[in-house]
Formats: structure tokens, C-alpha cells, sequence
């Protein structure tokens, strides 16, 4: 079960990724450190106004948003149509500048949220334990992930979105503006990685460098699940965390090993990803 | 012909004259026999400005971990300087010690790369690295360049077996810190026995030489090891590793951690409702962040020490620095801080003794140095042909109410075994 829920997680680290690649073809490396800005958001709202991570969820994905639009429209938007090479060095510098600000300003100390309101709850079903915080991360991680998929599949404004994922300059000639729809995914990119870093805070502890340990999985899990799959980030997600958690029972020290093993196991035989095909 | 030769000659000299006069200018005694002959006389060296590198990560990793013992070297330099009049240390009469920052960035490679950046800087004596596998690194690299290194607070055993004569290790090492724990579990023997232990560790340097420790003289005191539990620290989840310790019951946790890690394995254990008899643990609790970060989580933690704030009952040494320390950054000194802050102390006398800036004198000061005025438990410290403090000793302590109490070498409170279940 514990595994289960690290999946989800893990998912919902991706899903931002996974949108930003579908609609636009480009890679924020510096997606690992969106969350970090939002787990930091997260705990200075405990700290300083009181609020428990669950209340402060809407409060991390608006600031989170609003970093991945002015991303979007400062770094992002004059090199979209750029060089691979220039794309990547804007995203990589990001994540550079955003870690040593990070640093810089609230050190590297370790931080943790003290006794949030999920802390006492505790499932136990036949042996198996799972903690409030992680069962809550899950569930919030799965109704998230759900709520993106119906905005992307039953609303027109998702439509849109999908439309301009798959050809920009036809969906232009229809009407649809491309430069809102990137911001608007941004947007949502930045509000899915910012509930994660909410969601997270009820167990995990942030530092400067909290972006590495999760951004690496999410990488891997878009490219596991297939560049732009909502559903394959969703299925790789669950399998990663389900990998991890059962390998760090008999193998402990190579459960995060195994992650990559994985990855270059399927890719032998989908090597577009789980929900792709050539 | 033999006029031009006695002409090359002449210029020759005049060229050693030159170079030995420019040599002086720098440094008053330029061999070990110079600075014995002067040290007899009454001292009007002067080496003017002395430049030591300090090698700690400002960035990285361990940035976190290593800022107290950025700001206890700095405090060591004040009053080598004489800024501080109130701390029974003498102050260097042979000149000023001006401290030049490296960044090795949590990083082996970059750390021994700022071995030879501080040295093209003038440096002519290094202290630092934090972690085990940058001091490894760089104490590697200073041996190539000749320079002087005293590492204090990283505790690989693997620091002091490879021969190096330029590098000197003050504080523990992990087989001293085992050796402690196991030395103390003899002695709460009758009420307290153990009989398997499970070892739980992170995947470094630092945790892997631990455990190697651990599994050494668990071995040496028939004490059966359930399990050897490492873990990646780039781990977004710890619940299987804390099932695998659960399901293997042992009287006692043996646990390495680095920071962060520590948090995320203490809440998995209250989340899987689960307390072990005892955490005996290295690394991360002694770190002030994650002791705030895990809050009560933290109460009733074992953990090794190189410096206890209870010797500040039996040191009034110890307490000026640690009250110095305290009104300096408004913290506490820990372990870590007090192993660095006599690393520096160290390297500043023996540059006193060596009364010279040339870095081969200041090994040899080194090599000889002995002084049974310390802050840290032991009550010397001598180097050892291996570069090691040979007085070095540890203590054990566990958190109780918020703070550390001494369990060993003397109790200052009976140890509180079977912990009580974590707070929910």
C-alpha cells in the first residue's frame, strides 16, 4: 500500500512535466525545484500564520502557478522556438538560480512541519499499516491527477489545450490562442507541483536540494509512462513507487537503483514509453 | 674565461642572496632548525598576516551541517588573534591568521580542487572538509601539494590508514565512536542486555565505514546482527526499509543517517507505529536543524558525541568557548563545532611553535605538537604516526526533554531503555 501511495505521489510530481512536454515538446528541468517552492510556501505558512499544509494547499499551487507563468513568460517564451541546447540550459539554469536563491535565503537547514492535523491518523487493513499523511498525499495526488484528466478530456478549455499539444498552428487557424494556452499550462503545471509540495510537507522535510530527490523519479516516470501521457505518468508513477517499496524490503540499499533498472528495462521493449507507440 | 665564470658565479649569488631576502621577507625562520633557534630566544618574530584555507562546503549537501563549524573556526581565529581576552588561550605572538573560505561544495573532487586554489592563494596550512569522502579527497591532494591539513570533525577510519604525513585527523573516528558505544553497552549490561542489534545506514562514505565499525566490534562482543538496512539518501520513502526493521525485533538500532533523512526515518517510524528499544545513533542527531525538524520525535535518541555540553561542568576551558561560541551566533556549540573550533586552535599553536610560514615547518610542529589543553574529552591532544589524535575520546549521550544528557563515560541520568512509544 505504502507503495501504492509513494506512486501516486510521484505522479503528481510528473504530471506538470508531463503536461508542459505534451503541449509544448520542452522539458522544465527545473520542475523538482517548482516543488520546493512550494513545499517552502507550504511551511512559512505553518510557521508564520499557523496553517496546516492541508489549508495552505490552495495558497502553494497559486504561488507555484503564478512561478510557472512568470517562468513561462520570462525564460520560457523567447526560446521556445529555439535550440534544443538553448532550451535546455534556460530550464537547467533555473534550476540552479532557484536552489542557491533557496539557499541563500532560508539556508540549507532542514524543515519540517510539526504535528500537522493528519499526523494521528493511522489505516490498518489486514496487517497493512499505512500513515495519515501518506494516505492523504495519495488520495489528494489521485483526485488531482483525476480532476486534470476531466478538465483535459470533458471541458472545452481542456480541448483546447489538447489541440494545441497536437498541432499549434491548426489550432491557431481555429481560433485558439497558443500563447494562452501555454500560459494556462504553466499554470496548471505549476499548481499540480505546488499541491505535491503541500501534500509532501505533511511528512517530508524541506531543504534546498528536496527537488533532486523527487525530480529524478518524475523524469523518469514521463519518460517511462510516455512523453505527454497523463494516463502513462498515472501507470508508471504507481509502478515506480510499487518498484521502490518492494525492492527497499529485500534490497534496501538499491530501491532507488532499481527505479532506473526498471526504466531501462521497458525501454527495450516500449522504448516510446508505456502509453505510447511508434 | 675563468673571469666569466667568476662573473656567472658572482651573479648567481647575488641572484641566491636576492631570492633568500625575499624568502625573509615572508617568513622570519625558513627551516624547522631556524625556528628551534629562534624559539630560544625571546620571540620578535613576526610573520606578519598568516593565511590558513578554510575548506568547508558553503553550498551542497552538507552546507547545513557544516555552518556551526564555519562559525566555531571563525571564532578560533578571533581569539588566536587576540580579540578575545576573556578565553584562557594565548594569542599568537608570531603574527595574525587571516582565514581564506573555500567552497568545496559538499563535493570530493571540488574540495581537493580547493587545495590547490588555496594554496596559489597564499594559503600555507589548511583546516576542514566536512564529510568523510571529501576529506579523503583533499587530504589526498594536500599530501601531493605538501600542504598541511587538519580535519576535524569527518570520522571515516579509512582518513588515517593511508601513511599521509601532511595530514592530521583530531576528533573521532568511527571505530572510536563504535568502540564507545559497545564499551558503554558492557556496562548496562545486567540491566540493560543486548544480544542483536539491526544496523540501519545511509549509502555513503560516512554510513557504509560506520556500519563496517558497527559490524566489527558487534562481532568482537557476540552480538548477533539481524540486518544490514542501507538506504539510498536520495530516498523519497523509507517504510520498507523501517518494515524490514520491525519484522527483525532487535534489542537495539544501530542508525547512520546524514540530515534530512533522519527526519523522514523517525516520522516513517511513528507513522508505522513502531519504537525500537533504542536508537543508538551517528551522524544527523547531532545536527541543531534536525533536532528542531523532528521536535519530541527526537526525545530519547542515543547519540555518540566528540563534545558534550556537560563538560562544560568539569572544563571552565570548555565553557568560555562554548559561552563565547553561543553569544558569537547565538547558538549552541555541538560536537562538530567544538571538533572544528580545535582544529583551528590547533593549527594556530602549532604555527606558534613552528614560528614560521613555511608549510614543511608547520607539519613538523605538528607532527610533535602535545598539549593537554583542550575542550574536547580526552583531555589532550598528540598526534600519532598516522596523523591521529591519540588522546582522542567519545562520549554517549541521549536526548531527554529537549537536550542532550551524558550517559558515558559518567552518567549524568539513567538512561531511558525501552524508549517510550514515539509521541502521535
Amino acid at each position: 500500500m505504502s507503495g501504492l501511495l509513494l506512486g501516486l505521489v510521484y505522479a503528481l510530481v510528473a504530471t506538470g512535466l508531463t503536461l508542459i512536454f505534451g503541449v509544448m515538446r520542452f522539458v522544465n528541468f527545473a520542475h523538482g525545484e517548482f516543488l520546493m517552492v512550494g513545499m517552502y510556501t507550504t511551511f512559512f505558512a505553518w510557521l508564520f500564520l499557523g496553517l496546516d499544509p492541508l489549508v495552505s494547499v490552495p495558497l502553494a499551487a497559486a504561488a507555484v502557478a503564478v512561478l510557472g507563468v512568470a517562468t513561462y513568460l520570462i525564460l520560457i517564451r523567447p526560446v521556445l522556438h529555439g535550440t534544443l541546447f538553448s532550451q535546455t540550459v534556460v530550464t537547467f539554469g533555473l534550476l540552479i538560480f532557484l536552489r542557491g536563491v533557496a539557499q541563500l535565503v532560508f539556508t540549507a537547514q532542514t524543515r519540517s512541519v510539526l504535528h500537522p492535523a493528519v499526523e494521528a491518523l493511522r489505516i490498518e487493513l489486514a496487517g497493512v499499516v499505512a500513515g495519515g499523511p501518506q494516505l492523504l498525499a495519495g488520495l489528494g495526488a489521485a483526485v488531482c491527477i483525476s480532476v486534470l484528466w476531466w478538465f483535459l478530456n470533458r471541458t472545452e478549455l481542456g480541448v483546447a489545450v489538447r489541440a494545441v499539444a497536437q498541432d499549434s498552428a491548426a489550432a491557431e487557424l481555429m481560433g485558439i490562442d497558443p500563447l494562452r494556452i501555454h500560459i494556462l499550462t504553466w499554470a496548471i503545471s505549476g499548481a499540480m507541483v505546488g499541491i505535491a509540495g503541500a501534500l509532501l510537507m505533511t511528512f517530508y522535510p524541506v531543504t534546498p536540494l528536496v527537488g533532486l530527490i523527487f525530480s529524478a523519479p518524475a523524469l523518469v516516470i514521463i519518460a517511462l509512462g510516455g512523453l505527454g501521457s497523463l494516463a502513462g505518468a498515472l501507470l508508471a508513477g504507481l509502478l515506480m513507487g510499487l518498484v521502490q517499496t518492494m525492492v527497499g524490503l529485500f534490497f534496501p540499499a538499491y530501491a532507488v537503483l532499481a527505479l532506473f533498472l526498471l526504466y531501462f528495462a521497458i525501454i527495450q521493449v516500449r522504448p516510446y514509453g508505456l502509453a505510447n507507440r511508434a | 674565461m675563468f673571469g666569466q665564470i667568476r662573473h656567472r658565479v658572482a651573479v648567481l649569488a647575488v641572484f641566491a642572496v636576492l631570492v633568500s631576502a625575499c624568502q625573509g621577507a615572508t617568513t622570519t625562520s625558513s627551516t624547522p632548525a631556524a625556528s628551534a633557534a629562534s624559539s630560544a630566544a625571546p620571540s620578535v618574530v613576526s610573520l606578519g598576516e598568516i593565511a590558513i584555507g578554510a575548506l568547508y562546503p558553503l553550498s551542497g549537501a552538507n552546507a547545513e551541517a557544516s555552518k556551526p563549524s564555519r562559525d566555531a573556526v571563525d571564532l578560533a581565529v578571533e581569539i588566536l588573534n587576540g580579540q578575545h581576552p576573556e578565553i584562557d588561550i594565548k594569542p599568537l605572538t608570531v603574527g595574525k591568521i587571516k582565514l581564506i573560505a573555500a567552497d568545496t561544495q559538499s563535493n570530493p573532487q571540488v574540495c581537493a580542487s580547493e587545495v590547490d586554489r588555496m594554496q596559489a592563494a597564499g594559503a600555507v596550512a589548511l583546516v576542514g572538509s566536512y564529510g568523510s569522502s571529501e576529506g579523503l579527497s583533499c587530504s589526498a591532494r594536500a599530501e601531493q601539494v605538501q600542504i598541511p591539513l587538519i580535519a576535524s570533525s569527518n570520522s571515516s577510519p579509512a582518513l588515517i590508514t593511508r601513511g599521509l604525513k601532511w595530514f592530521f585527523h583530531l576528533g573521532p573516528t568511527d571505530e572510536t565512536f563504535t568502540q564507545t558505544y559497545f564499551d558503554w553497552l558492557k556496562t548496562i549490561k545486567s540491566t540493560h542486555p543486548v544480544s542483536k542489534i539491526t544496523n540501519v545506514y545511509v549509502n555513503t562514505q560516512f554510513g557504509t565505514d560506520a556500519a563496517a565499525a558497527i559490524r566489527k566490534y558487534a562481532d568482537q562482543n557476540s552480538i548477533t546482527i539481524v540486518d544490514n538496512i542501507a538506504y539510498d539518501p536520495a530516498s523519497a520513502d523509507l517504510t520498507s526499509q523501517v518494515q524490514k526493521l520491525r519484522q527483525g525485533n532487535p534489542d537495539a538500532v544501530f542508525y547512520v543517517s546524514t540530515g534530512a533523512d533522519a527526519v523522514v526515518f523517525m516520522r516513517t517510524l511513528q507513522q508505522l507505529n513502531y519504537t525500537p528499544p533504542a536508537i543508538l545513533s551517528y551522524g544527523a542527531f547531532n545536527l541543531p536543524s534536525v533536532l528542531t525538524a523532528l521536535g519530541p520525535l527526537a526525545d530519547n535518541v542515543i547519540a555518540r558525541a566528540a563534545w558534550s555540553l556537560n563538560l562544560n561542568d568539569t572544563n571552565p576551558l570548555s565553557k568560555q568557548v562554548s559561552d563565547a561560541f553561543t553569544k558569537k551566533t547565538g547558538g549552541q556549540m555541538a560536537e562538530n563545532s567544538a571538533r572544528d573550533f580545535e582544529g583551528m586552535i590547533t593549527m594556530g599553536q602549532a604555527i606558534e611553535k613552528a614560528k614560521s610560514k613555511i608549510p614543511q615547518a608547520i607539519r613538523d610542529a605538528l607532527a610533535s605538537y602535545s598539549t593537554n589543553k583542550t575542550i574536547l574529552p580526552g583531555g589532550g591532544i598528540t598526534f600519532g604516526p598516522d596523523g591521529q589524535n591519540q588522546m582522542v575520546r567519545a562520549t554517549i549521550e541521549q536526548r531527554i526533554g529537549g537536550k542532550f544528557v551524558q550517559l558515558y563515560p559518567t552518567a549524568s541520568t539513567p538512561v531511558v531503555w525501552p524508549m517510550p512509544p514515539l509521541p502521535r
